[in-house]
């Protein structure tokens, strides 16, 4: 078997499909390093001019209109039946910091009020859920951007993996190669393993030159930030996340590349099968527990949340109040190891029957 | 290792595999026993669509038998290939290597893939003649060129069976006698070479034994001398008078028949009775030729008579 994994790692690497995903991967790197080198710069003198002057604006409205806003407000709130209800009026007045251009860190404000989730005000009771919503991957900043690119690099790693296997079955080769290794079980299982194998530095690297890409622009203007504690060991965590999820991103790539024969087919498959997860999602209640997209965001981020609205009769009709659900990141990795473990049996299984032309 | 001369180098038994389409079932091949003798040239002839592959496949492993067994040296297959395989050399149908590698990087993997010292790789690639052009692309590659790359590549475990499935396809005369010298050069050395194909004359130059399948069904099987003489030998006849000649090979025993002006005498191993039954009455041969059944008739004649049955067996 380690021979047989030697060779389909010297296979995987000498082939064209990885070097030009390679490339493609640096092209990443690259612009999401220019990107970066935008968003780190901090607010001009102009734009900060412009936002006093718009600030001045809306104060004078507010100070016109401001009594009569926040009297609908309380009273909107008083009609709500739920008697818990808070609609904010007292934070309605602006200020000036609404109006002022954000300054973007590399590392996160420790401040959980510059959180981008749904729980911003950080007003979930569930600790769980909070502590999801406000972790460093919600924040504003350099770091938390690149956490985009992890699909894109998953995708990557898929792209080679289904195209790892299929040019074999394409061009037939897989037959000669069966001739001189008939043993299915050693074949399979070298070319899932090569792949996977192959996944873990790819993501890797990819993510650490775009977060060492990032870090150099945000250094160039001066607007790295001061590391938050334990950031490091975040960091560290999430890239290993990345790395097994990339291995069974590859895994799952063989596994479709094996049981479609085409890769355009094993491709197509995948895209139309997250495409309908992002369409249906919000329609999905509490299916949503179990898409793949979710659970791969709840493995890759220490946890995700999603919303449903839970909805009871009330004198005018119906009222709803939207809840929120977590998530884990066990659920999440258990998960993908649960549909990487079936994908790859079944293709495992219909290789080993398969006849081969 | 050495080969064990009372052990067949393939031997099938009730081998069955049936295609299931949209159209249905098409049986592939169909009860088959074929014995391929170890050492020298076994053609395994057949019309397009007899099974030849579909048999090769099997015992590569390749293809699921629906039933029967095989054995390679004795060893039964595809249950205990693994032990085997190492003895197999085989090329099926056209060659499939990677056409994004080159020659040379295709051979590497393959004889990494089994222990193969590196050094052998370029042993095969000069034994074929394709060291020159090892490190371009095999896309690049003309269809000779493929074709000894797949030799090359069987060539790598050294083997004491080797398997050519239609080799000579798409080649010119050169490459096609090139191929033929290959394989008549492996059989001298002591191996075994089973060639399929649908080319009689390629085959009957090199081979020392045959196999005839038609429909999936074994026809014949035997030394190529015993089969084509089995189709027997004839007599072509030239007399002056064919009309009485043809009356006293009659009354003689002999089964004639008028061929244009001529007179042809079936079954006859030996001329001379023939000429002498003629002499007797006065009648004198102008010309008296021996004519042998080629493979080709046999052949044909045999696979002709299978497709008239299987016509007359669905018709009734």
């Amino acid at each position: 078997m380690s021979r047989l994994l030697r060779v389909e790692l010297r296979r995987y690497r000498a082939r064209r499909v990885a070097l030009w995903v390679g490339i493609g991967l640096v092209g990443v790197v690259v612009l999401s390093t220019v990107v970066a080198g935008f968003d780190a710069r901090p607010p001009s003198a102009a734009a900060i001019r412009q936002a006093r002057v718009s600030y001045q604006q809306q104060a004078a409205q507010w100070a016109t209109d401001g009594d009569q806003i926040v009297s609908d407000c309380l009273a909107s709130q008083q009609a709500d039946p739920n008697p818990d209800a808070d609609h904010g009026c007292d934070q309605l007045a602006p200020t000036l910091d609404q109006f002022l251009p954000a300054v973007q860190h590399f590392f996160p404000p420790a401040d959980p009020s510059s959180v981008t989730g749904a729980s911003a005000d950080g007003g979930s009771v569930d600790p769980a859920i909070r502590q999801v919503d406000t972790s460093m991957w919600r924040r504003f900043g350099g770091l938390a951007a690149l956490d985009d690119l992890a699909p894109v690099f998953l995708f990557a790693v898929f792209l080679v993996a289904v195209s790892f296997v299929t040019a074999e079955l394409a061009s037939g080769a897989i037959g000669l190669w069966l001739t001189f290794v008939p043993g299915r079980t050693r074949v399979f299982w070298s070319k899932a393993g090569a792949a996977a194998t192959w996944a873990v530095p790819l993501v890797v690297v990819a993510f650490a030159l775009a977060a060492a890409g990032s870090y150099a622009a945000y250094a160039v203007v001066g607007t790295v930030g001061s590391a938050p504690d334990g950031v490091v060991g975040d960091i560290a965590a999430f890239t290993g996340r990345l790395a097994v999820a990339g291995a069974a991103v590859a895994l799952a790539g063989v596994a479709l590349g094996m049981l479609l024969r085409h890769a355009a087919a094993a491709i197509g498959v995948a895209a139309a099968w997250l495409g309908a997860e992002t369409i249906f999602r919000w329609g999905m209640g509490d299916l949503q527990r179990w898409l793949f997209s979710v659970n791969l965001s709840a493995w890759l981020h220490g946890g995700e949340v999603y919303t449903t609205d839970r909805c009871v009769p009330s004198d005018t009709g119906m009222s709803c109040t939207t809840v929120e659900h977590l998530v884990t990141p066990v659920q999440g990795g258990l998960f993908l190891l649960g549909v990487t473990a079936v994908l790859s049996l079944a293709a495992y299984l219909v290789f080993r029957r398969r006849d081969v032309a | 290792m050495p080969l064990d001369d009372d052990v067949p180098a393939i031997e099938t038994a009730g081998l069955r595999k049936v295609y299931r389409t949209r159209r249905g079932r098409t049986v592939g091949v169909e009860n088959l026993d074929l014995v391929v003798p170890a050492g020298g040239v076994h053609g395994f002839l057949g019309p397009n669509g007899s099974g030849k592959t579909t048999t090769i496949r099997m015992l590569l492993g390749l293809v699921r038998a629906d039933a029967g067994t095989m054995r390679i040296f004795g060893t039964p297959v595809p249950e205990r290939l693994d032990e085997v395989v190492g003895r197999v050399g085989a090329i099926v149908e056209s060659p499939k290597f990677f056409p994004a590698f080159s020659g040379r990087r295709n051979l590497d993997l393959l004889a990494q893939a089994i222990d193969a010292p590196s050094t052998r790789v370029g042993e095969v690639l000069e034994h074929v003649g394709l060291t020159d052009r090892a490190r371009d692309r095999y896309r690049t590659y003309s269809l000779g060129m493929k074709q000894r790359l797949a030799v090359a590549a069987t060539l790598l475990k050294d083997p004491d069976l080797l398997i050519f499935d239609e080799p000579t396809n798409g080649l010119d005369p050169a490459g096609i006698r090139e191929i033929r010298e290959t394989m008549r050069s492996l059989a001298d050395q002591g191996r075994t070479v089973l060639v399929s194909s649908h080319i009689l004359a390629e085959v009957e130059q090199v081979a020392d034994t045959v196999s005839i399948v038609a429909r999936g069904r074994l026809l014949a099987s035997g030394r190529v001398a015993d089969i084509v003489g089995a189709g027997g030998a004839s007599v072509r006849v030239r007399v002056g008078d064919a009309e009485a000649a043809r009356k006293v090979l009659d009354a003689a025993g002999f089964a004639v028949r008028a061929d244009h002006g001529s007179l042809v005498v079936d079954g006859v191993a030996d001329p001379a009775v023939v000429s002498r039954a003629l002499g007797v009455q006065g009648l004198w041969v102008s010309e008296l030729v021996q004519e042998h059944q080629g493979l080709e008739q046999v052949f044909l004649g045999l696979t002709e008579g299978e497709s008239a049955r299987a016509t007359a067996g669905a018709a009734a």
